[in-house]
């Protein structure tokens, strides 16, 4: 027995081939035998009318930068800009330091929002998914429609001048000098940040959401 | 110290003769002297009523103010902190006592659960966020200084209607003024309570607030597609803070003074103080039942994003 | 032992070892060492809110955060390893690498590799995997390289007649997974997999990384180094035997225990949970296997520094996998997931083990390499002290951190309450990054003098020959 087990054979394919295989097969098969019909959403199938109400919002706040840096304010070009704000959030490390993800303990439904499930991450723009690993910053799975777009735009320019206390850096490149002035990654960023949530029916109201049925069961204060 | 505003800084400045000069200088330095001993300080401030110590609780409420909100709002209230420029609408100046925001009737001052509910819930759709994570003592005491802040700066104004009318600071006036201003904020205001009990919302109700929606003219600032003044290009004016003011666009499904039915209903009949949203409250004085028809129409019309529906494109009609 | 051969030598020309190879392989892995270190100490200030550089582009403290963990794994760790092992293998085989053209090829293409990592980054190219971060472009060569890298190195193991030492077994296995391990993580989650499921994938290879690249490599060096310095075998062949397929078995399992309270299905996670704890009681036959060994050594393990580097890491390596154990179960995650306790654990295992291991390696081998002895060991001495001190520090410090952050998010307080709780806990953390900063220092110029001696020896060796 123990003569097998250091022989090369078992080293290379039993220990190097075989384990990695087993933790392969249970870790990452199994999920995706699990989600087999649960199939990956394109860009432009996630756009709903709520990032497109911030599209149009952006577009008449920025008229210029817009029509520079994306044109028109349609599903594809929403579609593309998410992309681009996507890019700009991997590329900038802003997951590193935010993660997206409520957990269902701590309280951080009660902070952040509804907890979320498989489908939620099931599209393009969280291949690779966006869980992140550590918070230094707020999680941002729920943060669309939290804050407006010129909010968003300071905070990238300047971060502590609209949240005290903050370890967020300054992102001037992404925009054309001025906070009024966001590029198009400027642009990307801000959407991508007002499109997570978005698909959710108590958005930009996560946690106090009242349907407006129960709502209207009980129309006084 | 506060920094004065610009109508202080500027009252005296058309003088021709050293002789003038120097009695606007007197003055200027009179009316800053006289505010700060009755408001005191960003360190230590005081409020305008306040004839004892100054209460610990709005040095507290100034401490806070100072972190989380003097970046857009101003250390003074002025609503020009150092972003403000790049945010639309403008953050509030407060200096001159009016709130967009309120239970009570139009023209009234808020309530002080009204500032609370603003902090409370930010003003969606606008770049007020939530501070509703912040300790009940924290919120209070940022209200009352709000408060005091609004005061004093309504106090710095009329000292320098007072100074530019009489050319003299008379105690007596002074003294006036200031009780005036308190009186203001401290008669309390009644909110506003609907006439009759809601309606069932139906499809109907529905139908019958779009028809009382058009034909009372809502559209003429939040267009007939309910997108509002910006996406539909109409120019209503500016409002009392002098910046352009677009109606809501009432299909963001974000209502900035509030989401429940009741607070859409107090929209409707108290209007929004300084901007040209007037009252409807005598307009359906006879048939208040019609104010939840308009009610439900301008809360589907802010669902229908939520269910991923597209907002009517077009005329209504 | 490792020095008699277990076989007969094959005919081989050239040297045994290609030391000049080892040596650059470490320079390489201090130059990275010292952007690490740099990356660290850049997003510590960032984080005491005292970044002297805002607002550059290159700056940026979002970017050097991934060039801080790609560089001390790619740069540094990789690094050091790779030229460990191309001393360790040709000795313990009596053999060289398969070729040393090759060799030398792998060299250079890794430096391409780790640098055009650090480079991509930079320039805005980072991908969203954590420690996969490597722009795409970059990805397959490192394929390439992984695989050459593994014929190289397995071809002279597999060719070698006899019975297989203990470090092969790690280090033959590790050449197999670190190659699947870089297809599944580069790959999958970025071009194949979305949400949840990626996020499996993810944390499987950022497990992987760890458990299946550079902790194999450090403990087949340890099995190594430390029979050779203690001068006497290791003391059970039975638990090492048992060790090394434990490992096999139960680390590969462990990667969703990255993502516990995810969406990702619950029973996957409490298996992930499981198996870390498995993991714990594995470590605990090596470590009692490596403490065995030394029983009865007296104070050799502390007298002789590259021991001391070595046995001081494995009982920090014990620590992590106690703290493992702990922070993995599932009501220790409420508390403690996305707080700096976490970061904590992080540089516990990298720089307080497999830092340490190696620089007890470069310790050992740069005085062979350079032909002299150190030039100052007081200096040694206070490279490992400041090490200690700084990461000691700096453990504590994070952990004590993260309990507090996680209790102030749970109590629902305003986010910026912990944050500036953490500000205390983030400038020791600051100034225990520049103790340990201190340490590199003097090991750098120790290393410097040490160098310059080694010249000029060879100096006067060549001009006594002439």
């Amino acid at each position: 027995m123990m003569s097998v087990l250091e022989k090369r054979s078992a080293v290379l394919l039993g220990a190097g081939l075989g384990m990695f295989v087993l933790a392969f097969a249970s870790n990452a098969i199994v999920p995706l035998v699990m989600y087999r019909d649960l199939p990956e959403q394109t860009a432009l199938e996630v756009v709903n009318q709520n990032t497109l109400y911030q599209l149009e919002d952006l577009r008449l706040r920025y008229r210029e930068p817009f029509e520079q840096h994306v044109g028109q304010a349609t599903n594809e070009t929403c579609a593309e800009l998410l992309k681009t704000g996507r890019q700009v959030y991997v590329a900038e490390g802003c997951w590193h330091c935010h993660s997206q993800m409520v957990r269902p303990v701590s309280n951080e439904p009660l902070r952040w929002g509804p907890v979320p499930n498989s489908p939620e991450y099931q599209n393009e723009l969280q291949r690779p998914v966006m869980f992140g690993t550590r918070r230094v910053g707020p999680d941002l799975s729920r943060e669309g429609g939290r804050r407006s777009n010129d909010w968003h735009a300071v905070h990238f320019w300047q971060p502590n001048t609209v949240s005290p206390h903050t370890r967020m850096p300054r992102y001037p490149w992404l925009f054309d000098g001025s906070p009024d002035k966001p590029n198009r990654r400027g642009l990307g960023l801000i959407l991508y940040v007002q499109w997570l949530g978005s698909w959710l029916e108590s958005y930009p109201a996560y946690e106090d959401y009242v349907p407006l049925k129960q709502q209207l069961a009980n129309p006084a204060e | 110290m506060y920094v004065p505003s610009r109508e202080l800084t500027q009252l005296g400045a058309d003088a021709e003769t050293d002789e003038e000069r120097e009695l606007w200088a007197e003055l200027r330095a009179e009316i800053a002297m006289t505010i700060a001993e009755r408001c005191g300080t960003p360190q230590a401030p005081r409020a305008l009523g306040e004839n004892e110590e100054p209460a610990s609780s709005l040095a507290f409420g100034a401490k806070v103010y100072n972190l989380r909100c003097s970046g857009c709002h101003g250390a003074t209230g002025d609503g020009a902190g150092v972003v403000a420029e790049y945010l639309t609408p403008r953050p509030r100046d407060f200096r001159k006592g009016v709130f967009k925001f309120t239970s009570t009737p139009y023209g009234a001052k808020p309530l002080r659960a009204d500032l609370i509910r603003t902090v409370q819930r930010g003003v969606p759709g606008a770049s007020m966020p939530s501070f509703k994570l912040l300790a009940k003592e924290e919120i209070e005491a940022v209200v009352d200084y709000v408060i005091a802040l609004a005061q004093r700066g309504k106090f710095e104004s009329e000292l320098v209607f007072l100074a530019e009318d009489e050319e003299e600071l008379d105690a007596e006036y002074v003294a006036e003024i200031a009780d005036e201003i308190v009186a203001e904020w401290s008669t309390a205001q009644p909110p506003v309570k609907p006439v009759t009990p809601m309606l069932p919302m139906t499809a109907e109700s529905v139908a019958e607030g779009r028809a009382l929606f058009l034909q009372h003219g809502c559209s003429k600032c939040h267009g007939a597609d309910g997108r509002g003044g910006l996406a539909g290009g109409i120019d209503v004016g500016k409002d009392v803070w002098g910046h352009t003011d677009p109606a809501a666009d009432l299909t963001s499904g974000m209502f900035r003074g509030g989401e429940r039915p009741i607070d859409i209903y107090r929209r409707i009949s108290s209007g929004i103080n300084g901007t040209p949203m007037p009252s409807f409250a005598n307009v359906f004085q006879q048939d208040p039942d019609a104010m939840w028809r308009l009610v439900h129409f301008v809360l589907d019309v802010g669902e229908q994003r939520r269910l991923n529906r597209p907002p009517q494109s077009g005329d209504l009609r | 032992m490792s020095d008699a051969p277990t076989a007969q030598p094959a005919a081989f020309e050239g040297p045994l070892v290609e030391t000049r190879l080892v040596a650059w392989y470490f320079y390489a892995s201090l130059a990275y060492l010292w952007l690490a270190l740099a990356a660290g100490l850049l997003i510590g200030l960032q984080l005491v809110d005292g970044n002297p550089l805002p607002a550059a582009e290159w700056l940026s403290p979002g970017r050097w955060r991934m060039v801080h963990t790609n560089t001390v794994v790619y740069g540094f760790l990789a690094n050091g390893i790779f030229g460990a092992v191309h001393w360790a293998i040709p000795r313990l085989l009596l053999r060289p690498f398969l070729s040393r053209t090759l060799s030398y090829f792998v060299f250079y293409a890794w430096q391409v590799i780790a640098l055009g990592t650090v480079v991509g980054i930079l320039h805005g190219h980072a991908q969203g995997v954590e420690l996969g971060e490597s722009p795409t472009w970059i990805d397959p060569l490192v394929l390439v390289v992984w695989l050459l890298l593994a014929v190289n190195a397995a071809a002279p193991i597999l060719r070698t007649g006899g019975a297989m030492y203990v470090s092969l077994w790690y280090f033959l296995a590790a050449y197999v997974w670190m190659f699947l391990t870089t297809a599944m993580g580069n790959f999958l989650p970025e071009y194949f997999v979305a949400g949840t499921n990626g996020g499996a994938i993810q944390g499987l290879f950022l497990h992987d990384l760890v458990g299946l690249f550079i902790t194999p490599f450090g403990w087949g060096l340890m099995y190594y180094f430390v029979p050779i310095l203690l001068k006497k075998p290791i003391w059970s062949h039975s638990l090492s035997l048992i060790g090394f397929w434990g490992l096999a078995f139960f680390y590969p399992l462990n990667g969703i225990h990255h993502f516990l309270y995810s969406p990702i299905p619950m029973f996957l996670q409490h298996g992930a949970i499981v198996a870390t704890i498995a993991v714990e009681m594995v470590v605990t036959t090596v470590i009692v296997n490596f403490f065995a060994t030394v029983w009865g050594t007296g104070a050799t393990w502390y007298r002789v520094l590259p021991l001391r580097w070595f046995y001081v890491g494995m009982v920090l390596y014990f620590l992590t996998c106690v703290q493992c154990a702990i922070q993995v179960t599932l009501t220790f995650q409420q508390l403690i997931h996305f707080t700096d306790w976490v970061v904590g654990h992080a540089h516990l295992v990298m720089f307080g083990v497999f830092s340490f291991w190696l620089f007890g390696i470069m310790t050992y081998l740069f005085p062979i390499l350079l032909g002299v002895p150190w030039r100052s060991t007081a200096l040694c001495e206070w490279h490992f002290w400041l090490s200690f001190v700084g990461i000691a520090v700096m453990v504590i410090d994070l952990t004590a951190a993260g309990v507090i952050q996680g209790f102030l998010w749970g109590a629902l307080k305003p986010w910026d309450t912990a944050v500036e709780a953490s500000h205390p806990f983030w400038m020791v953390r600051l100034i225990a990054g520049v103790v340990i900063i201190a340490g590199q220092l003097c090991f750098l110029g120790n290393l410097f003098f040490t160098w310059r001696d080694g010249r000029a020896g060879a100096a006067r060796v060549d001009s006594h020959d002439a």
